[in-house]
């Protein structure tokens, strides 16, 4: 009986830590609110331990939040739980991952000075997450000193970002504005992969929101990924979005890939591969599979065609072609309408490491994708490569800041003007996991429209017929001085105002 | 008895009195003419016309009595009448004897440049400088002539030549030095007002001015210290506050540069427009778009005309994503002539 008190007890417990705040890098721990036996701290290390099945084998770091902070008030010296609630945060897809520094930083306090590798690593993470480049370079560094052999390919890679990144938001491009579209369209889920009409009214998204659940499902496995569609009222106003129906959406996954120019045709991603539909009038069509020569056994994520719809370019992670990881390939459209086998993009544009959120500029000259390898400052990053005459893509350019952040930024689409662009982050202050934003460039040769008065004279261009020029003639200063004086009795007459006030 | 011869006495006395004042008055009457004396009252229209009274009558008696033509066309210049006063003038001219030669030429030129006759007054300022190599009103008066007729070297040589005689007046210092700049001589402009300023250490328009150049030259810190020194002397110096918020923008120190504006909207007497522009512009960068909005707004309902407010409305939409509210703006620039306006609209409204 009494353990089913104590049990009650921790589950409001776990509610109200649930709320609680951690805001600046020093935590205030209440320490050991309640004494408990040791018997009874069996049910608190039960907590934990269910929360380290939910993180480490079910990978729901969101639903560990709740049995690690159940327990917490009471281990709140405990190193190893400030560690796995720091690592619950920079896993989490809800929650800023910032907010775990305080909890390594007090795992680090309570280690005593062991130099324990993940720590640094995790604490260099939460840093470089934060963008406090510096710090995080130092605790990636601390932890390159003791890391493994065999990680320490992660942790250069790391230092690489920071280095590149610290550069990047040191000169940010002041002619890019990145804006949030708002809470009317964006979830606290994650809402991600923009297509937008020429027009910009008609939006269609990916999102993981669910209609009807008021709690905090775990993302990842509980809610599906559905088509959305949301018009926009004005320049800052979107309508409620709502799910597209039968058929673009079924009941498994459903994404939003690419559109095309004209907006007749979308791609979808469906059961792992890359699928069609056609609009007819105000609907769409059943969407097709595209054909074997894209779609391979592997998975395939992302597609762009181009204006004139023969050459397609599909995000696969076919392992044969692959360099490692998503790969973005090239696919011709035939003779007789039918699309090529793909080839990779080779080198220049693939990386190791993964290539997402393929695009293409008006012109099909420019390639747009995202890239958690070449010069990312965390992430997934966006690049821009160009075509030469030759059809020879160019070393891919990072977008720098503030297009790109520490966190992902993927599925960039530009429009045909060039002057605005969608895509989406899961950057700081966003409203959920992934956001979506709305690029707008300014051409950066414009300058301010400040306005000045030119310099005049004082009687050069004044034609009055008193006035002399001899000096004993007239004060011309008399204006200026009269304006000096008027100014200093209005002081002065303030400094009396206060003086007396304070002696009253 | 003796009441009747004392009432017969004092009667004889003033008539006597009498006969003698009279006489006395006439006389006075005739050689009191000539010396009329223009009222030094300028807003007292009766004491012209009462002058110009008794200059016609004199006139009527000695129709080429030149020191009345003289003071007729001198009467005529300050109530406006132009044309009349050259006749007078030139009247007068014909006496060769006329000690007002220098004067009468001086106030020809002067009927002739308020008449936009810059030719012909130039002409008549020649002749008094001929006569009087020093005389600075005739100087001035040229210099000015040649500026409105554009010719602004010549202009500049005069103001030089003024300096030269009479080097201790700050103001000519200070005009020669903006028609330097205007000529785009700016080092020489510098070195004017620094002259001016050696002259009177407390003509803050010199200051904002010599900031002006510094800028232009790209050497802020010394602008921004002109402009300092400026709003020292004179608090209330619009154009120097406005000035010294431009710097702080060229330096992204926009908060800053707000509270300067903001200083020059509430000191002047009008709408202060340029600050009020830019103070829309900093507002919007530091991304209160909505006060940046009251501001433009604002300048806009007080100057409907001034283009560049829609330029930098536009502007201000298109950082807030307003794109079809920008492209309107600069549509309506565009039709009040600004080039800028048309570019914009050009180049990113499809």
């Amino acid at each position: 009986m009494k353990h089913f008190f104590l049990f009650i007890y921790f589950l409001f417990l776990v509610n109200f830590t649930w709320s609680q705040e951690v805001t600046n890098d020093s935590v205030t721990y209440t320490e050991n609110l309640v004494s408990l036996n040791d018997n009874d701290m069996t049910f608190v290390k039960r907590l934990i331990e269910l929360g380290d099945s939910l993180f480490f084998e079910l990978k729901q770091p969101d639903e560990a939040f709740k049995y690690y902070f159940g327990g917490y008030d009471y281990l709140v010296n405990d190193a190893e739980l400030n560690l796995k609630i720091g690592q619950c945060y920079l896993a989490s897809v809800t929650e800023e991952k910032s907010l775990a520094i305080p909890y390594f930083l007090k795992a680090l306090a309570l280690n005593h000075g062991l130099k324990d590798p993940e720590l640094y690593y995790n604490l260099g993470q939460a840093y470089h997450y934060d963008g406090q480049w510096d710090k995080a370079l130092t605790y990636y560094k601390k932890a390159k000193l003791n890391m493994k052999n065999s990680e320490m390919r992660k942790v250069n890679k790391r230092i690489e970002e920071v280095i590149y990144g610290k550069k990047a938001y040191a000169n940010p491009q002041k002619n890019i504005i990145v804006r949030n579209l708002g809470p009317q369209v964006n979830s606290k889920y994650s809402d991600f992969c923009p297509l937008i009409d020429a027009a910009e009214r008609d939006l269609y998204f990916t999102s993981r929101r669910h209609e009807f659940r008021s709690d905090n499902p775990d993302i990842r496995t509980h809610l599906y990924e559905s088509i959305y569609f949301s018009q926009r009222k004005d320049f800052k106003n979107w309508t409620t979005p709502y799910p597209s129906g039968h058929p673009l959406n079924d009941d498994g996954h459903t994404a939003t890939v690419s559109i095309s120019m004209d907006g007749s045709e979308m791609i979808l991603y469906r059961e792992g591969h890359l699928w069609i539909s056609y609009k007819e009038d105000t609907s769409w069509s059943k969407p097709k599979k595209l054909p074997n020569t894209i779609n391979s056994v592997y998975v395939e994520t992302s597609a762009c065609l181009n204006y004139s719809m023969d050459t397609l370019y599909y995000v696969s992670s076919n392992e044969d072609l692959s360099m490692g990881g998503l790969d973005i390939f090239m696919s011709v459209k035939g003779q007789d309408g039918r699309w090529k086998r793909g080839k990779t993009l080779g080198h220049v544009i693939n990386t190791e490491y993964d290539e997402e959120g393929v695009a293409l500029s008006r012109d099909g000259n420019t390639l747009y994708f995202s890239s958690r390898g070449h010069d990312s400052m965390g992430g997934y990053d966006v690049f821009k490569s160009t075509k030469d005459f030759q059809g020879n893509w160019s070393t891919p350019v990072n977008l720098g800041a503030p297009i790109n952040s520490p966190h992902d930024d993927v599925y960039f689409m530009m429009r045909a003007n060039g002057r605005h662009a969608y895509y989406s982050s899961s950057r700081k202050g966003g409203y959920g996991e992934k956001d979506i934003y709305r690029i707008t460039i300014i051409d950066h040769k414009k300058e301010f429209s400040l306005a000045k008065k030119d310099i005049d004279f004082l009687l050069l261009n004044k034609d009055s017929i008193n006035t002399r020029h001899t000096p004993s003639d007239i004060d011309h200063l008399k204006e200026v001085r009269e304006t000096a004086l008027n100014a200093t009795v209005d002081m002065l007459k303030t400094l009396f105002q206060v003086s007396t006030s304070q002696i009253e | 008895m003796k009441s009747t011869y004392l009432l017969i006495l004092i009667t004889i006395k003033f008539t006597v009195l009498h006969i003698g004042l009279s006489i006395t008055n006439c006389i006075a009457q005739e050689f009191d003419a000539p010396k009329i004396e223009i009222s030094q009252d300028n807003n007292s229209n009766s004491n012209k016309c009462k002058s110009l009274f008794e200059v016609n009558n004199t006139l009527q008696k000695d129709p080429l009595n030149s020191n009345a033509l003289f003071l007729r066309g001198k009467i005529k210049i300050e109530m406006g009448a132009f044309k009349g006063a050259q006749t007078d003038l030139t009247l007068a001219l014909r006496d060769y004897r006329s000690k007002n030669r220098i004067e009468i030429y001086y106030l020809r030129g002067l009927s002739y440049y308020m008449e936009n006759d810059f030719l012909n007054a130039i002409s008549d300022f020649d002749s008094v400088i001929f006569i009087q190599p020093h005389h600075i009103d005739a100087l001035w008066k040229k210099a000015q002539s040649y500026y409105f007729l554009g010719a602004n070297e010549e202009a500049i040589s005069l103001l030089d030549n003024i300096t030269r005689i009479n080097p201790d007046n700050p103001i000519t210092w200070h005009d020669l030095g903006a028609l330097y700049y205007k000529n785009e001589m700016l080092d020489k402009a510098k070195d004017c007002f620094t002259k001016s300023l050696i002259l009177n250490p407390q003509l803050s328009i010199s200051y904002n001015h010599r900031g002006i150049i510094y800028e232009n030259q790209k050497q802020y810190s010394l602008a921004f210290d002109d402009f300092t020194r400026a709003i020292q002397y004179d608090s209330t110096y619009v154009d120097a506050y406005n000035n010294r918020g431009l710097i702080y923008m060229h330096f992204e120190d926009y908060s800053q540069a707000e509270s300067d504006f903001s200083d020059a909207i509430l000191h002047s007497k009008d709408t202060a427009k340029e600050a009020l522009n830019n103070r829309a512009l900093a507002r919007c960068i530091l991304g209160n778009y909505e006060e940046s909005l009251d501001d433009i707004n604002d300048l806009i309902d007080n100057f409907p005309f001034y283009s560049q407010a829609y330029i930098t409305r536009g502007d201000i939409k298109e950082y807030m994503h307003d794109d079809s509210g920008a492209c309107s703006d600069w549509q309506k620039a565009a039709e009040l002539g600004n080039l800028i306006g048309i570019q914009y609209t050009q180049s990113a409204c499809h």
